[in-house]
């Protein structure tokens, strides 16, 4: 009955959610003069319309996917990790690194050895945060921003000196060669082997976070840091074992990007879905199917909207405005439902 | 309640976060309503003539009053011309000029133009998936069945600046001063180096790398330090960064060389010539090409007898120079003189 009720009320709050989206939406694109009937049938075309359209999605969601379950996992042991974007960079600086000098690894194998060099660094990169906090109590949200700043700019300095291409004098790594390169699925799109593990990361993460002691100890802390303590559940082991599997996975999204869509390293390879992954894992309430969802949703507003923009002009800032929009409505519903259980407690209280 | 608000704090914290990142990579243009409407109005004349859909991708903005204004002004007139139709795409980070790229040939668009170096990669990896679409890059070396790239032959500029400079010089040393190493950049440095030297075998040409395109104080210094060693002309091709070059020579009252449009009025007294791009008669070149349907792959060198390039002589230069230069530039135009088109960097 309860459960019957709450999720009746969870649709209308979707599609209330959804109505004032597109309320706005439909504002915005008529103040940029465009036809909002033209401008969102570009959009859905954009998404649906051809096969590159539909993959590229996926493409892009892929690093959010990994970027968003890394945050949702530290989140859940109420670790404030800002730092998945500098974590995805040095996933993706190792992972170039493995997969350009171990040449004489057969391909596969240098493959799956450089992703795996990324996670455990990006994993040690986001430690560092996790050390300062269950050791100092230093705020792990100024630690990883700054951590950010730099591995950015490290990456900066490594594209032009020791992994700059040789070849070249653009400020990027060589290719790496199609040995080591996760392969493309679908022909004719950019649809690759990444995206198939990520999903697997999500339902690991999920199976570890939902089904394991160690899982249940990670959210337990989380959700009462003392009353753990008191259970002989070690705060700071699972502090840091959950800043390492965060790190680690958005570096693996890093390894990927490198491996798969750029074939080389770049500086802004990220476009930084490290900082839209905060988000993803935000609104999705920190759960990893979640997370897949949330994603997957927020890269067809993106590729729908690119479209719009190239064939329309019609700013595709318009749907960063519309995803910040949604974010504050289901904040803002989380704070309503709060307010009138605290009421409806109130009131029984006095009957 | 207290965890809510710090949970609404985070996030206007990253909407922050990714506001800044994102407004010099991936956000896009504020004035789109005019591109539509500049989209439309050439998409009335399309219908009289080739009816081209052509799509131009751009690393900034398409108003930086340099290199990619230029391009944009350069496409937009040779789509007037063959009545084409134009969108475009500013602020495309290195990272997704493969999904704008697709994207594109995806919708059927005849043309996809990507302005620089960086774009000769994704377009080769881009092209294979879509045989029915032209892309074109500048500055690129990138060659397919539907790729071509277009070159401007700077160096062949620089190699005249170079025999202007080492005519005017008295100590017989020269200053030159670029942004980055890149090719486009090395070539020209190299081709003044080797005009001087068809004057002077012995000229001490200096040269500097300010590693910006943006900071003039870093071409300032530079200036002022090839001063010091007695320098007595500076020839720059960095950008707006050079504009302190440009300032440098005019304090220390010695000559100086300008770049990629009349630069006369930073310099009056001291400017010897500018090297002129006109990157618009490349495209026109590049467009015409398909709508002739004459386009081959190929990477094409365009130089001063297409056009591409040119030196704007200033009045400040005596007869005798005037006319060597004249000369050097009527020889390269006929192929009597051949300027070699280094790419390596030289100590």
């Amino acid at each position: 009955m309860q459960n019957e009720k709450n999720r009746t009320r969870a649709v209308t709050d979707v599609i209330i959610i959804l109505v004032l989206t597109i309320l706005t939406g439909t504002i915005l694109i008529i103040a940029c003069g465009a036809n909002p009937a033209d401008a969102y049938a570009l959009f859905f075309r954009g998404i649906f319309g051809t096969k590159a359209g539909f993959t590229e999605i996926f493409v892009k969601a892929c690093p959010l996917i990994l970027t968003g379950l890394g945050c949702a996992v530290v989140y859940r042991t109420g670790f404030f990790n800002i730092g998945a974007e500098g974590q995805f960079y040095v996933g993706a600086m190792i992972t170039t690194i493995i997969a350009l000098n171990l040449t004489a690894v057969p391909g596969i194998l240098r493959l799956i050895l450089a992703l795996a060099a990324g996670f455990v660094a990006g994993g040690l990169w986001a430690l560092i945060a996790a050390v300062f906090k269950a050791k100092f109590n230093i705020s792990e949200i100024i630690v990883t921003i700054m951590l950010n700043y730099i591995a950015i700019n490290f990456l900066g300095y490594a594209v032009r000196s020791f992994l700059m291409d040789p070849a070249g004098n653009v400020p990027q790594s060589a290719k790496i060669d199609e040995a080591a390169q996760l392969k493309v699925l679908i022909p004719a799109t950019r649809f690759h082997a990444g995206i198939l593990i990520a999903v697997a990361c999500v339902f690991v993460v999920w199976f570890f976070l939902d089904k394991t002691t160690m899982g249940y100890e990670l959210r337990a802390v989380g959700l009462n840091k003392r009353g753990s303590a008191c259970n002989g559940i070690s705060v700071m082991k699972n502090i840091v074992l959950s800043a390492f599997l965060s790190g680690g996975l958005s570096a693996v999204a890093g390894g990927i990007e490198v491996l798969a869509t750029q074939k080389k390293l770049l500086e802004g390879i990220s476009a930084n879905c490290g900082y839209t992954a905060v988000l993803i894992a935000l609104v999705a309430f920190n759960h990893p199917i979640g997370v897949l969802i949330v994603a997957v949703l927020y890269s067809a507003m993106q590729v729908g909207a690119s479209s719009m923009q190239r064939q329309m002009g019609v700013p595709s800032s318009i749907v960063n405005i519309l995803i910040g929009v949604v974010v504050v409505l289901i904040l803002a519903r989380e704070l309503f439902h709060k307010i009138k259980i605290r009421n409806n407690k109130e009131k029984g209280g006095r009957a | 309640m207290k965890k809510l608000v710090c949970l609404g704090l985070v996030a206007a914290l990253v909407v922050s976060l990714a506001a800044c990142g994102s407004s010099n990579t991936k956000s896009t243009e504020s004035k789109a309503t005019e591109s539509a409407a500049a989209s439309e109005s050439s998409a009335d004349q399309a219908e009289a003539a080739s009816g081209l859909k052509i799509a131009l991708v751009m690393s900034g903005a398409a108003n930086d009053q340099g290199w990619n204004q230029t391009a944009y002004e350069g496409t937009q007139k040779a789509c007037e011309k063959y009545g084409c139709e134009l969108a475009y795409t500013e602020n495309v980070s290195t990272a997704d000029i493969a999904a704008v790229f697709a994207d594109y040939a995806g919708s059927g668009y005849d043309i996809v133009i990507g302005h620089g170096y960086e774009f000769g990669d994704p377009a080769l990896e881009v092209a294979a998936t879509y045989p029915d679409t032209k892309f074109i890059c500048t500055e690129a070396d990138a060659a397919a069945d539907n790729v071509a790239s277009y070159v401007m032959a700077c160096e062949q500029t620089a190699y005249v600046e170079g025999i202007i400079a080492a005519s005017m010089t008295k100590s017989g040393k020269i200053g030159a001063i670029g942004p980055i190493p890149g090719d486009s950049l090395v070539k020209i440095i190299n081709g003044y180096e080797d005009g001087a030297k068809t004057i002077n075998p012995d000229i001490d040409v200096q040269t500097a790398w300010t590693n910006s395109f943006v900071d003039t104080q870093l071409a300032q210094e530079a200036a002022k330090a090839m001063i010091e060693n007695g320098a007595d002309v500076i020839k720059h091709c960095a950008n707006a960064c050079g504009n302190g070059a440009m300032s440098a020579a005019v304090d220390a009252n010695i000559w100086c060389q300008g770049d990629s449009y009349d630069q006369s009025s930073l310099a009056p007294n001291n400017i010897l010539d500018s090297a002129i791009y006109n990157l618009d008669v490349v495209l026109d070149k590049a467009i015409e090409s398909v709508v002739e349907g004459s386009f081959s792959g190929d990477v094409y060198n365009l130089g001063m007898a297409d056009g591409a390039v040119e030196v704007l002589l200033s009045d400040n230069l005596p007869d005798d120079v005037k006319a060597t230069a004249e000369q050097a530039i009527e020889q390269i135009k006929s192929g009597e003189v051949e300027v070699v088109r280094d790419y390596t960097l030289r100590d």
